[in-house]
């Protein structure tokens, strides 16, 4: 006899457990393997094996085989029932963890989603156009000693020739690079409207449908207008009948007429370019000739935008275009290459030349806050379940021991939170319509619910995957229990469980004190440049368009508006101080090395405008007419004076555009454009026909009579043309809209997230103090303060408050810092944000905590220890 | 009148039962069966009649003692019912009868 006992195939006996019904399998299973044995005694074990596995086929016959369908439909219904139930009882009985949870699911949830809706409406900017794959801009790469500069605007010559000359683009426009006001007028019907000029093929390039007119025709010639569909409306009202009218337009001055030719729909929201007309091209460069005589190479100004081939690719005529410019002119102008026009929106930042975020940053940071919120408020019910798990642990104990299966509780407790997150996102659908209002009135969007399949199904996956996550580590946690341990009261609650515990409380903190610190250092830079010394006094500063008659006797217009009472300087400038203006590479001096070429801010001022922004002219004098010759002087700024490398520049000569002009005095810098931008160097000279822009500094406390005054004397000058007044604080407000929202957004969001994990961290404390109780009835009873109970229950949490401190610290010094170096004027990270921060997030801990912690060592010793 | 329908196997594992009364579960009913009428009778065969007849109500079950030597499985054991009997005798009344109806000639074919 072998030592070993042999024993029938495994493979049968599995066999027959799966297909046998489970009533039958024990005892059929007894006969074949007595049988098994009693053969193995008579034939041997070979044989015995064999037979035992014919045995098992035979019994492979109806009425063994278990049913496949009937019995486990029914199962999985009753399942569900059953989760239903105690789901729905569990949320009865531990009323005040189910309201945390529902709020906190909640509001995360609504957080999470008005950020998706904000993410999705900033991705879908300018992707409407059919051929957005072919559409490009030109942009120009510059040499400069300071590094690379990117820049939009391209020669007036460019947009032609590189249709002509280039095979692989098949069309390509010049686009005026602002939007212009101006005035239509038509008999006695004077309209202003803001709009752009553009090149022939505009309307086949992009999509904005036409309601009239055919898109390869509708701007062909010279003289032909369109209007939006709303333009059209509030002139004619109607929109119908248009075509062939004749339009008569002023801009600053310059004015033409020409014939309204199409009629296109109301650019969408999300489109960058919005206007309201769209003029031919040629009719700009009539209007820019008044100012610079013929276009040549080397003046720059308007955007081009190019359509490729199909089939050919950006960088193959990026390889083509690269020196255009300079095989035009011979000079070491700039490189071109193209960006692909649908990245214009979100891609707009260049440092060096090379791609460097832009409005994307914004869309990735709120992307990070909204998982961020939504993983805090799943972290509070993990938590929450876990630690009221030891009050489950006996309805989990009986189940098992009943013979529920491990997969089978896992499904209960996912499904309770599965069914608790749908719960939390209709009311997070409730809280969104709420908020939404508000939520553009901050983001100056128009978001909608729009309840299409795209948005269900996001939704359903956020709210599938929050309830997933949620449930998973109790379902894991609680279902992995042994049930007679649990039945026996050995196993309390486990040492893992209340350290994974900690573990999420610490990341929610970390995640707290990462928001805090990242709202105070913003807050504080939006405040820095709002505070900022520009160089200019922008309080009480108002600009205004110089059109109709004031710009044909601006003199005379200066003279009387500077008599008006309240009005202290008016004067003219050539652009806005938030606009970039003209640009001029002409420019020689002495000891000037021939091979740099450098750019200078080109201003042209009326007398008194250094006066009316209240620029400090360190050096030297400002312009004054009592000199009678400071028309052909020049004044620099400090930037300026640096970059020609003059310590003692009052005298010296400059040749702008061939013209030598003596410096008769410095600027201190002041800024015009972002903070985003270093301030260029720039010349100022006396060119009155050259300004576009009226700027008037008010003086004394009522400016709205002063406003008053001055909008009904330019009314009176300008024969009903109202006036369109603006200060200057609000145009440089506006100048940093994205970053005020982003402020404002993200103080709200991380208040949210704060609050959430405050709530969590709430219910957590509660829970604890319950179940210490007894310990802290018996403690009270023999002689414990109750400040020194308080203290002791706080400890744990002082602690873990301390290391989530240790962690995030270091993390949002890097984040903030990294944000900071986009700005090319910002605030120091000063030590104090991170101990606010701190302090803050500990301050908060304790309130929550303390609260708690007092009321339950104040509670009466009798009252918890009466029961037992 | 009811019916009483036993096929021939039925009868037979109906009838071991009996005769084993009170020992009869699967390998005893099997072994008996095979030794007396000489022929092998699968598990699977005797395990169908006899749920079946348990479905019937020509049978009842009653779980026994576990063994070790079953690998820890209890044995079923069977019993005869009244209703069990009544079929019993009403195959055999019958089949008396068609004995009798049997002509002469036909039983002295030999």
């Amino acid at each position: 006899m072998g030592k070993e006992q042999p024993r029938p195939p495994r493979f049968a006996i599995l066999l027959l457990k799966w297909f046998c019904r489970s009533a039958y399998h024990p005892d059929i299973e007894g006969d074949l393997l007595e049988l098994f044995d009693l053969n193995v005694a008579q034939k041997g074990s070979a044989k015995a094996r064999w037979i035992f596995v014919k045995e098992v086929l035979l019994l492979f016959r109806r009425g063994i085989i278990r049913s496949l369908t009937n019995t486990q439909k029914l199962n999985a219904m009753d399942m569900i029932k059953h989760t239903v139930l105690f789901s729905i009882r569990s949320f009865k009985r531990y009323k005040s963890s189910f309201f945390i949870n529902l709020i906190g699911l909640s509001s995360g949830l609504a957080c999470a989603f008005l950020i998706y809706l904000w993410i999705s409406d900033e991705r879908n900017v300018d992707q409407f156009h059919e051929n957005k794959s072919l559409l490009y801009q030109v942009l120009t790469n510059e040499q400069s000693p300071a590094g690379i500069a990117t820049g939009e605007a391209t020669p007036h010559l460019l947009a032609d020739a590189l249709a002509e000359e280039v095979p692989e683009i098949e069309s390509s426009i010049s686009f005026s690079p602002t939007a212009n006001d101006l005035i239509f007028s038509i008999e006695d019907l004077k309209i202003k409207a803001q709009g752009h000029f553009a090149g022939s093929d505009f309307f086949t390039m992009f999509s904005f449908p036409l309601l009239q007119g055919n898109k390869s025709t509708v701007l062909s010639d010279k003289s032909h207008i369109t209007i939006s569909e709303s333009l059209a409306l509030r002139m004619f009202n109607t929109t119908e009948g248009l075509t062939g009218k004749t339009l008569n337009w002023k801009i600053q001055g310059f004015s033409s007429f020409g014939i309204i030719n199409g009629i296109f729909k109301d650019p969408p929201p999300q489109s960058t370019h919005q206007f309201d007309y769209i003029i031919h091209f040629e009719q700009f460069e009539d209007l820019v000739k008044t100012f610079v005589g013929e276009l040549t190479w080397e003046t720059s100004q308007p955007f081009t935008y190019v359509q490729i081939v199909e089939g050919t690719t950006a960088s193959h005529v990026n390889d083509k275009i690269s020196d255009f410019i300079q095989q035009k002119t011979g000079k070491d102008r700039p490189d071109l290459f193209l960006r692909p026009f649908a990245d214009k929106y979100l891609y707009g930042n260049y440092k060096n030349g090379i791609q460097a975020g832009g409005r994307i940053e914004y869309v990735r940071i709120f992307s990070i806050i909204a998982i961020f919120i939504l993983v805090v408020a799943c972290i509070n019910f993990m938590n929450l379940s876990t630690a009221r798990a030891s009050r489950r642990l006996k309805e989990v104990g009986v189940k098992k021991a009943i013979g529920a299966q491990r997969q089978s509780l896992m499904f209960q407790f996912i499904g309770e939170s599965m069914i608790l997150s749908f719960l939390s996102m209709m009311v997070a659908v409730a809280l969104i319509l709420v908020a939404l209002p508000y939520f553009n009135t901050i983001t100056g969007k128009q978001l909608l619910l729009q309840w299409d399949a795209n948005l269900i199904l996001t939704g359903l996956s956020i709210t599938f995957i929050t309830g997933l996550i949620s449930g998973s580590y109790p379902a894991f946690f609680l279902s992995g229990m042994r049930s007679v341990e649990i039945l026996k009261g050995k196993l309390r609650n486990t040492k893992n469980a209340s350290l994974a515990r900690k573990g999420l409380v610490t990341f929610q903190f970390i995640v707290s004190v990462l928001l805090i610190v990242s709202v105070t250092v913003i807050y504080k830079q939006v405040d820095f440049i709002q505070s900022k010394n520009l160089g200019y006094n922008k309080t009480k500063l108002v600009s205004f368009p110089k059109e109709g008659k004031t710009a044909e006797n601006l003199d005379l217009f200066l003279e009387q508006a500077a008599q008006l009472p309240g009005i202290s300087n008016i004067s003219a400038i050539s652009n806005n101080m938030t606009q970039s203006g003209n640009t001029i590479g002409a420019i020689d001096w002495a000891g000037k090395s021939p091979e740099v070429e450098v750019i200078f801010q080109f201003i042209a001022l009326d007398f008194g405008m250094l006066e009316t922004l209240e620029t400090e002219v360190f050096l030297g004098r400002g312009f004054s007419k009592s000199y009678g010759s400071d028309g052909s002087k020049v004044i620099i700024n400090e930037a300026a004076m640096k970059t020609m490398d003059m310590v003692d520049p009052i005298g010296k000569t400059v040749s702008l555009a061939g013209q030598d002009r003596q410096i008769i005095g410095v600027t201190r810098d002041f800024h015009f454009e972002s903070l985003h931008r270093k301030v260029q160097p720039a010349v100022m000279i006396i060119l009155p026909q050259w300004t576009n822009v009226l700027m008037a500094r008010l003086e004394g406390d009522d400016t709205r009579e002063v406003i008053n005054r001055l909008s009904s004397f330019y009314e009176e000058f300008n024969e009903g043309l109202p006036l369109e007044l603006s200060f200057v604080d609000d145009q440089y407000q506006s100048l940093y809209q994205a970053e005020l929202q982003i402020s404002t957004l993200s103080r709200y969001f991380a208040l949210f997230a704060i609050l959430i994990s405050c709530l969590g961290l709430l219910g957590l404390v509660a829970f604890i103090a319950e179940r210490r109780k007894k310990e802290i009835g018996i403690r009270k009873i023999l002689g414990s303060r109750a400040g020194s109970i308080a203290l002791m229950l706080s400890k744990e949490f002082t602690l873990t408050v301390l290391t989530s401190l240790i962690i995030a610290l270091p993390i949002s010094y890097w984040v903030t810092s990294d944000w900071l170096n986009g700005f090319e004027y910002h605030i120091r990270l000063e030590w104090w944000f991170f101990a606010i921060s701190g302090l803050v997030t500990t301050a908060i801990t304790w309130l929550t905590v303390g609260v708690q912690m007092i009321r339950a060592s104040l509670s009466n010793p009798v009252a918890s220890l009466r029961s037992d | 009148m009811r019916k009483y329908q036993l096929g021939e196997f039925e009868e037979v594992v109906l009838l071991t039962v009996g005769i084993l009364h009170g020992n009869a579960y699967g390998v005893s009913i099997k072994l008996e069966m095979e030794s007396r009428l000489q022929r092998s009778v699968s598990v699977g065969a005797l395990q169908t009649a006899l749920r079946r007849m348990e479905a019937k109500g020509y049978l009842t079950s009653k779980q026994g003692e576990t063994n070790a030597i079953r690998g820890g499985r209890p044995k079923l054991f069977f019993t005869v019912t009244l209703e069990g009997k009544r079929a019993l005798e009403h195959t055999r009344q019958t089949r008396n009868e068609l004995w009798e109806a049997l002509p002469l000639p036909i039983i002295n074919l030999d």
